[in-house]
């Protein structure tokens, strides 16, 4: 076990961590994202059990990061909002855990 | 933190959302109702309930859960693993269902051969798809069916039936109960469109 002077020393700086993923809900979001190939708007929603207002926030900013892809198209006479998480979104869901991992366990 | 494990379980909260519809466990109920009915009362008329089942999950998926759940789509592996149960299912169904016709038009294969082989056959392939699909209320009617087929082959007709008839019920009522929570729980969403509207501030 190392003492609490060297797990300092290694802890990775609180502002290299990722913002837009440092929030439950969008974590939560990426996650899902991350073990599909790609999901509707609904059913995102009915996963995570978050309103559709306080999602499509979430998305937005996702989006905007670059870290999930938004497609919308016409099925069935409805419109449908298809999710998929990007390559930079893997990537940088892999490295906040990464980044995480040393503060939350004793590494 | 086990990110494998972790990621599983995601997988699987994903992938069983889509059995709180209920209508996984309405065909087993259709199945089981058609063969106890079947063997009751010696007509061949009641494989079309056997047949119901499969035809009310396929549309009940397509006109009543996805407008309510939504759309899916898997990765590679879980597309796999579907794919392999797809095949077994239909193999197994088919194989049963010439079994049940055959027995009603009296063609009997010979009991000592056939009885053993079943009773293993169906309860084993039914628990091997419940772990595959992560479908956890399958390993009770599995045995259901198990003890069903074992009492057809192995003590009465009339008790098999009766037993298939019993469990059958059983899980229609489960299906009835999961049924109308999911309406409930999950109303049709009408927008899918998130992003046309204003919305609310997030903190």
């Amino acid at each position: 076990m190392q003492s609490p002077e060297d797990r300092k020393a290694n802890l990775p700086a609180i502002d290299d961590i990722d913002r837009i993923i440092h929030s439950p809900a969008r974590l939560i979001v990426l996650s899902y994202l991350e073990v599909v190939e790609e999901m509707d708007f609904i059913y995102l929603m009915n996963l995570t059990e978050l309103t559709w207002g306080n999602l499509s926030v979430h998305l937005r900013k996702l989006e905007e990061a670059g870290y999930i892809k938004i497609e919308k198209s016409i099925v069935q006479r409805k419109s449908r909002t298809t999710l998929q998480i990007t390559k930079e979104g893997r990537t940088a869901l892999q490295q906040y855990r990464e980044q995480l991992r040393p503060i939350v366990l004793d590494e | 933190m086990n990110n494998q494990s972790d990621l599983e379980k995601t997988e699987r909260k994903t992938f069983t959302l889509a059995y709180r519809d209920g209508l996984w466990d309405l065909a087993f109920a259709c199945m089981m109702i058609g063969h106890g009915l079947g063997l009751l009362t010696d007509q061949s008329l009641f494989a079309l309930v056997i047949l119901l089942g499969p035809l009310l999950m396929i549309l009940g998926k397509r006109y009543i859960t996805t407008p309510r759940l939504g759309y899916v789509r898997f990765s590679t592996d879980r597309k796999r693993k579907l794919r392999t149960i797809r095949a077994i299912t239909i193999i197994v169904s088919v194989l049963v269902l010439a079994l049940f016709i055959s027995v009603l038009t009296g063609h009997r294969p010979s009991r000592a051969l056939i009885a053993p082989l079943l009773t293993a056959g169906i309860t084993a392939t039914l628990l091997l798809v419940a772990w595959y699909i992560d479908f956890k209320r399958l390993y009770l009617y599995a045995l259901l069916i198990g003890c069903a087929v074992g009492l057809n082959e192995f003590v009465s007709l009339q008790l098999g039936g009766t037993m298939y008839l019993a469990s059958g019920i059983m899980t229609l009522s489960v299906a009835i109960i999961l049924f109308i929570r999911f309406l409930r729980r999950y109303p049709v969403q009408d927008i899918n469109d998130p992003f046309q509207e204003n919305h609310h501030a997030v903190s």
